[in-house]
């Protein structure tokens, strides 16, 4: 199985290997940006804890990568303001100088700049791409694309016609964590950015602020769609479906979450790829992998945590 | 500058007299009249493949009318679909928002105008409190981890806010195009000053389109403008099939009034 799992500092890459991950990935958000471009989500979609804040420290993530013999991708999937785009295209080819593998990208003056340049990198289309079919990845793979998450609003069967028409290029979906209620790639909410009644000993009328803040507690599609369900979202049961459909790596969300919650994740999902059977062909037993949510997560999973809830289980 | 009204998929599909009534309902808005048509949706690929929808546009464009057909974003069906109604169509502009559509307009004798699901704006509600006054500083409780910082705005957020990235990614996609057009939301959030001259500008300033939900099947979409609910910038925000939006005229420190306007189509 191959499984893409976020690191956000040195040391967790050997962790995460021995929970079953084998590929990595992560963000970057230098002082420099934040100095130009302010410390929001724009260079990656996340912030705060998300990114590495330094290129060392990304330099040492790549070393430890491969010593485990495993590629490391950057993420620098925001789309990008022309004012923007040299300092994304330069941290991108610092990281090709360190040795990095590719990165997960969706902005197309992006792609033709590391085109234009002649970029070794391998890359890999993000889902803020939403590239929904086969004529969108026929445009990207002009600029230079050779890997592809697919947005979640496909199912198994959509992603199966699309890998016909491009058997070359390396199919991802994302299969743990960070379900939203909408379309990531047509998205405009701010996630750093929420509302809250701001406290008031004095028992007066709580007066609403907006709030700033790095945990994603209140942005508004919370307030419109409600906080989505403490259970991680999953698509273990789909992983076999999936597979039949040309998918060969399976990515876990959580860039930014502290490293227990990574390792569980990695640990499940190695284990319910075993438990569906996906290289053997052999019976797939969905029971013994719901069993082992609950078990591991108090409760037992609910179609709203479920990624692909019309294929789970087939096959 | 041009005016465009953008007509219900709906009434344009169900109205067998729409022709001979949108030259009525022009005539009663002299005092705004459209050059041109929208018609189709961003989130819906279900008029794709309806030969009255076709017959329609194929009927205004013959009569001279200018018609701009919005494609929605593609899935493996609407993908065949959309290359089809393609083929069928007069020359027109169409309204592209997904690159798969875009490969696919490249293609043909149509003339591609990026579409708002392609433009990336940020269009948050919130950042309609950004032009209201704010208490500058808020204390959390110390059981609540949370870091508050000032506004408005959040100085970290300006970056965000004073331009839009579908230029860079149009200059990619419209190369070799006389006309270069985007289709963007009303209100601009600070862009006014960061839209580059070669590129002409269709504002939608009926709506300011916040999300695209996914297809979850007709049962689930609702054809008419159904109420979500109320953020605490006090912003109401609808939905209408699998778009969610607000409507910018509601606030009135970003109506069009406020801000220059007149070099763009509009």
């Amino acid at each position: 199985m191959k499984l893409a799992v976020p690191l956000t500092a040195p040391g967790e890459a050997a962790l995460l290997y021995g929970a079953g991950a084998t590929e990595f990935y992560c963000g970057l958000q230098t002082p420099e940006w934040q100095e130009a471009f302010g410390d929001h989500d724009s260079i990656s979609r996340r912030q705060g804890a998300a990114n590495l804040s330094a290129l060392d420290t990304l330099n040492t993530l790549v070393a430890e990568s491969a010593k485990l013999d495993s590629p490391i991708f950057l993420t620098v999937n925001g789309s990008y303001t022309r004012e923007q785009l040299p300092m994304a295209a330069k941290i991108t080819a610092e990281f090709e100088d360190m040795g990095g593998t590719g990165i997960m990208v969706a902005d197309i003056g992006l792609l033709s700049l590391l085109k234009k340049k002649g970029s070794k990198l391998i890359r890999g289309l993000s889902l803020l791409a939403a590239a929904g079919s086969s004529a969108a990845l026929t445009f990207y793979r002009a600029l230079g694309v050779t890997r592809v998450v697919f947005p979640r609003f496909l199912q198994p069967g959509q992603i199966s016609v699309i890998m016909k028409a491009h058997p070359n290029v390396q199919a991802e979906c994302i299969v743990w964590l960070d379900k939203c209620r909408c379309i990531d790639g047509y998205c405009r909410f701010l996630h750093a950015v929420g509302y809250r009644d701001a406290p008031d000993n004095a028992g007066n009328d709580l007066p609403t602020v907006f709030t700033h803040d790095t945990t994603y507690q209140w942005p508004a599609c919370f307030e419109l769609f409600g906080k989505p369900p403490a259970l991680p979202a999953c698509a273990a049961c789909s992983l076999r479906a999936l597979a039949a459909a040309g998918v060969t790596v399976f990515k876990m969300g959580g860039r930014g979450r502290p490293i227990e919650p990574r390792l569980t994740g990695a640990r499940f999902l190695s284990l319910a790829y075993k438990l569906a059977g996906v290289d053997t062909g052999g019976d797939a037993d969905y029971t013994a992998i719901k069993e082992e949510y609950a078990r591991l997560f108090g409760r037992r999973c609910e179609p709203s945590v479920c990624y692909y809830a019309e294929s789970a289980g087939v096959l | 500058m041009k005016r465009y009204l953008r007509v219900e998929t709906g009434k344009f599909l169900k109205d067998s007299e729409y022709d001979a009534n949108f030259e009525a309902e022009r005539a009663e808005n002299h005092a705004a009249a459209y050059e041109g048509l929208l018609v189709g949706e961003e989130a819906c690929g279900l008029f794709l493949s309806s030969e009255i929808f076709i017959s329609r546009v194929n009927a205004l464009l013959k009569s001279g009318k200018k018609v701009g057909v919005i494609t929605p974003y593609l899935t493996p069906e609407r993908e065949d679909a959309l290359a089809k109604m393609l083929e069928s169509l007069r020359p027109a502009e169409i309204v592209v928002n997904d690159v798969g559509a875009l490969w696919l307009v490249r293609q043909s004798k149509h003339t591609p105008v990026i579409g708002r699901l392609l433009t990336r704006q940020q269009t948050d509600p919130v950042i309609l409190s950004f032009y209201q006054p704010q208490p500058s500083r808020v204390v959390l409780r110390e059981s609540e981890c949370v870091r508050l910082e000032h506004a408005p705005p959040p100085a970290s957020l300006t970056g965000r806010l004073t331009g839009s990235p579908v230029f860079s990614a149009a200059s990619v996609f419209l190369s070799g195009y006389e006309t270069m057009t985007v289709m963007m939301d009303w209100p601009p959030q600070g862009m006014m000053d960061k839209i580059p001259r070669e590129f002409s500008v269709l504002w939608s300033i009926d709506e300011v389109l916040v999300a695209v939900l996914p297809c979850q099947g007709c049962e689930a979409c609702p054809e008419r403008e159904t109420y979500i609910g109320m953020t605490r910038a006090r912003i109401p925000v609808y939905r209408k099939r699998n778009v969610c939006y607000f409507k910018p005229a509601e606030n009135p420190l970003i109506t069009p009034a406020n801000s220059s306007y007149n070099a763009f189509d509009f």
